[in-house]
Parts: structure tokens; C-alpha cells; sequence
């Protein structure tokens, strides 16, 4: 079972993302609300992909991404940046992957959440 | 003849007186009879004989000279009538010499006070007369020069005096000369000379007349005047000079006041575009701030807009059997992602999507975009017509986005008409008024109801709308016209109530693409 580990300030988006990952995707899903303390839980959870939002207190997304990517095992752990400052259209023209990341528009349709996910753990797993 | 008849009377009258005493005395005293020397008869008979010859000598002598006297009569009458004549004629001679003294004193008076020397120059080239004028203009008196050659003609000339003399007074009349001629001073004087030949009685030469004007003042006046005239013509040239420098000055000037009519024109026409660019300006700042502010809200709605949606998706998966429970959440989740296509439109301003230009053809664009409303045109009585004059041109456009703009024009039009109408759409190319570049032009007409002046103005604001209901976001136009000038394009919208509404983007034709400008 694939274990994702979804950080977003938004506690109810995490409540919701969770729920439908693991309804529809059958995803272990765990989520955190507070950036500050992703990388601990990440270092916990040992997750095969990260979603990050992009803009959040403490640390941004891609601050957290750095971070985990400081750690050995979790180098090369897929990550897809979850925003509401892109548009879907932005994201979709460069098929999710901007500037070397995965990116999919706020809010979140699942048909198409599931998608990069999937793009994501294939380019994961090829590393 | 009068004194020999009054000697024949005496001479008769005495032999009568002698015969009548002898005759007495015979009768007397009878001497003839006695006397010793003669006879009585003889005396008788031949004293009557002779004093009949004496008598009719006397007769034939008085006769004679009666009619001697008739004639002399005759003759004397002759005479007084010539000696009448010889009178009148007489007179007639001194009234003739005195007319003739007149004359001459006339022509003495004409002679003095004609200004102009009178000479008369004889056969012999003498002169014969010297007028007081020419005493004047030459200086010699008539004393001086009447009889002699004439000295006024200069030194170097002299050589042949008769020559020349005769070259003063050239037979015939002559037109005036001027010449130089010499007074007595040695100096030289301007003359002007005119001469005529003079005529005796039988209409021979028999000398010339010269008449010699004194042009002194007059050649000065003409040096003056020609003097004069030099600085006038100085003056003219100088006058044309600067008539030429005012002219061409006055054609700098026109020259001038054309570039600064066609400057002022520029300037102008780049004041307006400065305020309709400015205008842009504003609106395009507006509209910036408004995409920055849009941003920043959009960013704060898509989270609460992203749990709707997960929640939706979340009840559909766990409540999704019961029909109407679908049907509910499936229309919460269609609003909600309207609601988030309205964001989308909102954060474009702020970030205009990067654009994915491809090369194609307006055609296509235009096909692909009516094939999108070709089930909705004839619903709404609608007939788009096309009219592609110029084949084969292209563009380099965002397809997507260009068929986004070219669908909100067609989607309006259709709105527009109520009560169905045309639509033609024209593609055609034509270079750029200011860079001279081909452009293409794609021009969308209908045949609707038109915009009035003061929605035309709030046009291309954000979120302006005349659709009802849940139609119209009022971003289709504000976002169409973004996107053509995106593709440094021009969207421009002409319309008048109650006839139609033109549409004309431009977009700069592809160069590779054919440009029939």
C-alpha cells in the first residue's frame, strides 16, 4: 500500500484529501497541518510520496521538500507541490511538472490528483 | 516834231505876213510892176504856188504831227501806266525789302536766340555764317571764323580738313550725330550735329547748314542717369537678392510650417494614442492591481473552494448511491468548479498563462471555433458565413487561448441576436499603418442588437456583464482582448445600436507565412 504523506496547512483539505485518497485510491494516507513539523513525521512515516502545499507558515512546500530531501532515505521520495497560486490551466500545460516538480492546481479534483500520482511514483521508482 | 511845226507856223505865219506886205505894197504902190528885178506876174503867179506849197506843207506838217500827237498821246498814257507800274512796283520792292529786312532780322533774332550753334558753311567749306550760340558753345566770334575753314573740328581730325569739313556737313539732311568738337580753348565740347544741304534758286547746292547742340549737360545727365541707373540696377540686384533670400526664407518658412503642421499633427495623433494609451495604462494598472488583488483572494477562496470539493467528492464516494443525493452533489461539485473557472479567469491578470504558440492557419482557428457553437447557431436562427479571400496565410498563435477568444466573440454574437441573424467572418492581411508589417485581420460582424456608447466603454472591464443569470462571468472580453495582445495582437470592438457589432483582431502574420500586403 502505497504511504502518502500529505502536508497542508488547511486542516480540512487534509481531512477531506485523506479520506478520498484512501477511499478511492486505497492510499495509507497521514497528514500534518503544521510544516514545522512535517520533517519529523516524515522521518516517522517513511512515506513513498510527499504532497506538499506550496504556501504555508513556518515553512513554505518547497522548504519542506529541501528538508526531506537532506535525508538520505528520503532523497529521492516523489513529491507533488499542491497549490492555489497556479491555475489548473498553468499546471496542465506543462503536465504537472513545473520546474523540475510536480504540481497539480487547488482544488484538488481527485480523477486528476490520481493521475500525477501515478506519473509521480513511476519517475520515483525509475530513480 | 512839235518844235518843227511851231517853226513851220513862225516860218508860214512870216512868209503869210511877208506875202500880204508885198502884196500891199504892190497894190499900194505897184512896185512889182515897176520893179526893175521882177515882174508884177511873176510874183503874182509864183508867190500863190509857193504859199500853197507853204500851206499844204503846213497842213501835211499839222497833220502830221496831230497824229504824232495821238500818238504821243498814246505813248504818254503808256507811260504813266508804266510809270504807275514802275511806282507800285516800287513800293511793291520796298515793302518786299522791308518784309525781307523783317525776315532777315527774324532770322538774325531766330539766329540769336536759338541755343543751338547755326553754322553755314559755303561751297568752298568757308564759313559763311557763325551764330551767336556757337560763339557761345565754341568761343571763337563770327569775326574770327567768317570766311575761314571751320576750327572746331578736333586736331586728329584734321588731316584732310575738307574731308572733314565735308564730313561735318554731309550732303543731305542727316540724322543727329554726336560728336566731340573742338573750342577755342583747347578743350572739347559734346556736340549734337545735325546738318541740311542749302539750295540757290535753282536748286543746287550751294552750301550747308549745321546746327551744333551743346550735350554737355545733357551726356552728364546721362552718365548721371546711367550712374542712376547702375545703382538702381545695384539696388535691383540687391532688391532680388534679397527678394530671392525672402523667397526662399518665405519657402523655408512654408517648408517650416508644413513639418510643424505635419509635427503638430504627429503630435497630435501621439497625444491621443498617449491617452488612449494612457487610458490602457490606467486600465491595464486596474486591471493589474485588480489581478494582484484577485490573486490574493483566489488564493484564499481555492483552499475553502478545494475542502468543498474534497467533501463533495468525499460524500459522492460514501453517499452516491441514492439518485437525488448524486444528482445534489454532483451540482455542488459543477458550482464549484465554476467558482474556481471564475478564480482562474481572475488570477490570468496577474499571470498571464505562458503562451504554447504553434503555427496555424486563422482558418482553422476560425473552423474549429464554429464547429464548437454549430448545434447552438441554428437553435438561435443564426447563420455564420465565412469569407476566407486571401488562402494559405498564417499565424503563430496559442491555439487554445486563440480559440478561447475567438469562441467568447462568436458565443456574444450569438447572444446579440434575439431574433437570429448573420454572422460573417472575413480573414484577410494588410500591413500595419505605423510598422508597415503584415498583419492578419480576422473581422467577426453580426447583425445584433449592438452596444450602446456607455456599455462600450465598460466593454473590456473585469467582471462587466449584460448576460443575466449565471450566463456571463464578465471575463470573456476583458480575457479575449488580454490574450490577443499577449500575442502582440489588437482586439478592437465597433458597434452601433440596433445594426451589429465588429469584432477585428489583428495579429502579426507569420513570416513564413504568405503575406499578400
Amino acid at each position: 500500500m502505497l504511504k502518502i504523506l500529505l502536508v497542508d496547512d488547511e486542516v480540512d483539505l487534509c481531512f477531506f484529501l485523506k479520506k478520498n485518497l484512501e477511499d478511492v485510491g486505497g492510499f495509507e494516507v497521514s497528514t500534518c497541518s503544521d510544516s514545522a513539523k512535517a520533517l519529523t513525521l516524515a522521518k516517522q512515516f517513511q512515506p513513498d510520496l510527499v504532497m506538499l502545499d506550496v504556501l504555508m507558515p513556518t515553512f513554505s512546500g518547497p522548504e519542506v521538500a529541501e528538508q526531506l530531501r537532506a535525508d538520505v532515505r528520503m532523497r529521492n521520495t516523489p513529491v507533488i507541490f499542491l497549490t492555489a497560486i497556479a491555475t489548473e490551466e498553468e499546471t496542465a500545460s506543462k503536465m504537472n511538472f513545473v520546474g523540475g516538480q510536480f504540481v497539480v492546481a487547488k482544488p484538488v479534483q481527485m480523477g486528476h490528483l490520481l493521475e500525477v500520482i501515478y506519473q509521480a511514483v513511476k519517475s520515483g521508482s525509475a530513480k | 516834231m512839235e518844235n518843227l511845226i511851231k517853226l513851220y507856223a513862225v516860218l508860214l505865219f512870216l512868209t503869210g505876213l511877208a506875202f500880204a506886205a508885198l502884196s500891199w505894197e504892190t497894190y499900194q504902190s505897184d512896185i512889182l510892176i515897176h520893179h526893175p528885178r521882177m515882174s508884177s506876174g511873176i510874183v503874182l503867179g509864183v508867190l500863190p504856188v509857193l504859199f500853197f506849197f507853204w500851206v499844204a506843207g503846213f497842213f501835211v506838217l499839222h497833220r502830221r504831227h496831230k497824229s504824232q500827237l495821238a500818238t504821243e498821246g498814246s505813248r504818254s498814257k503808256q507811260m504813266e501806266e508804266v510809270h504807275r507800274l514802275k511806282k507800285a512796283l516800287d513800293s511793291e520792292a520796298v515793302e518786299r525789302a522791308k518784309e525781307l529786312a523783317n525776315s532777315a532780322q527774324t532770322l538774325q533774332a531766330i539766329l540769336e536766340a536759338c541755343p543751338a550753334a547755326v553754322i553755314v558753311m559755303d561751297q568752298q567749306a568757308k564759313v559763311e555764317i557763325w551764330s551767336r550760340a556757337a560763339e557761345r558753345i565754341f568761343g571763337w566770334s563770327a569775326e574770327e571764323v567768317i570766311g575761314r575753314e571751320l576750327p572746331i573740328i578736333p586736331t586728329d581730325q584734321r588731316e584732310e580738313p575738307e574731308r572733314g569739313a565735308q564730313r561735318e556737313f554731309a550732303e543731305g539732311n542727316s540724322p543727329p550725330v554726336e560728336l566731340k568738337r573742338l573750342k577755342k580753348d583747347g578743350s572739347l565740347v559734346d556736340v549734337s550735329l545735325s546738318t541740311a544741304p542749302l539750295r540757290d534758286e535753282r536748286g543746287e547746292v550751294n552750301g550747308t547748314i549745321g546746327i551744333f547742340l551743346d550735350v554737355t549737360e545733357h551726356k552728364r545727365d546721362e552718365h548721371q542717369r546711367q550712374v542712376h541707373a547702375e545703382e538702381l540696377q545695384g539696388t535691383n540686384a540687391e532688391l532680388n537678392r534679397r527678394e530671392k533670400i525672402m523667397r526662399s526664407l518665405l519657402e523655408d518658412l512654408q517648408g517650416s510650417k508644413i513639418r510643424l503642421e505635419e509635427q503638430s499633427r504627429a503630435l497630435q495623433k501621439a497625444y491621443a494614442d498617449l491617452q488612449s494609451t494612457q487610458a490602457e495604462l490606467v486600465q491595464a494598472e486596474k486591471i493589474g492591481a485588480l489581478g494582484r488583488f484577485s490573486s490574493g483572494i483566489a488564493h484564499e477562496v481555492k483552499n475553502p473552494l478545494g475542502i468543498i470539493l474534497g467533501g463533495v467528492e468525499f460524500l459522492e464516494k460514501r453517499l452516491g448511491k441514492d439518485p437525488d443525493t448524486h444528482t445534489a452533489l454532483k451540482m455542488m461539485k459543477d458550482s464549484t468548479l465554476r467558482a474556481d473557472s471564475i478564480l482562474r479567469g481572475l488570477m490570468q491578470f496577474s499571470r498571464p498563462a505562458e503562451l504554447k504558440k504553434e503555427k496555424v492557419s486563422p482558418e482553422d482557428l476560425v473552423e474549429k471555433t464554429i464547429a464548437m457553437v454549430k448545434y447552438l447557431a441554428p437553435v438561435r436562427n443564426v447563420r455564420i458565413q465565412t469569407d476566407y479571400a486571401e488562402k494559405g496565410l498564417m499565424v503563430e498563435v496559442d491555439k487554445n487561448q486563440m480559440q478561447q477568444v475567438l469562441f467568447n466573440i462568436l458565443d456574444n454574437a450569438i447572444d446579440a441576436m434575439h431574433e437570429g441573424g448573420d454572422v460573417n467572418i472575413k480573414i484577410f492581411s494588410e500591413k500595419d499603418p505605423d510598422s508597415g508589417d503584415p498583419r492578419c485581420i480576422i473581422l467577426i460582424a453580426d447583425t445584433g442588437e449592438g452596444i450602446s456608447i456607455e456599455n462600450q466603454r465598460k466593454l473590456f472591464e473585469p467582471f462587466f456583464t449584460t448576460k443575466r443569470g449565471s450566463r456571463g462571468t464578465g471575463l470573456g472580453l476583458s480575457m479575449a482582448r488580454m490574450i490577443v495582445e499577449n500575442h502582440e495582437g489588437r482586439l478592437i470592438l465597433e458597434s452601433e445600436e440596433g445594426k451589429g457589432t465588429t469584432v477585428r483582431i489583428t495579429l502579426p502574420l507569420l513570416k513564413g507565412g504568405i503575406a499578400r500586403c
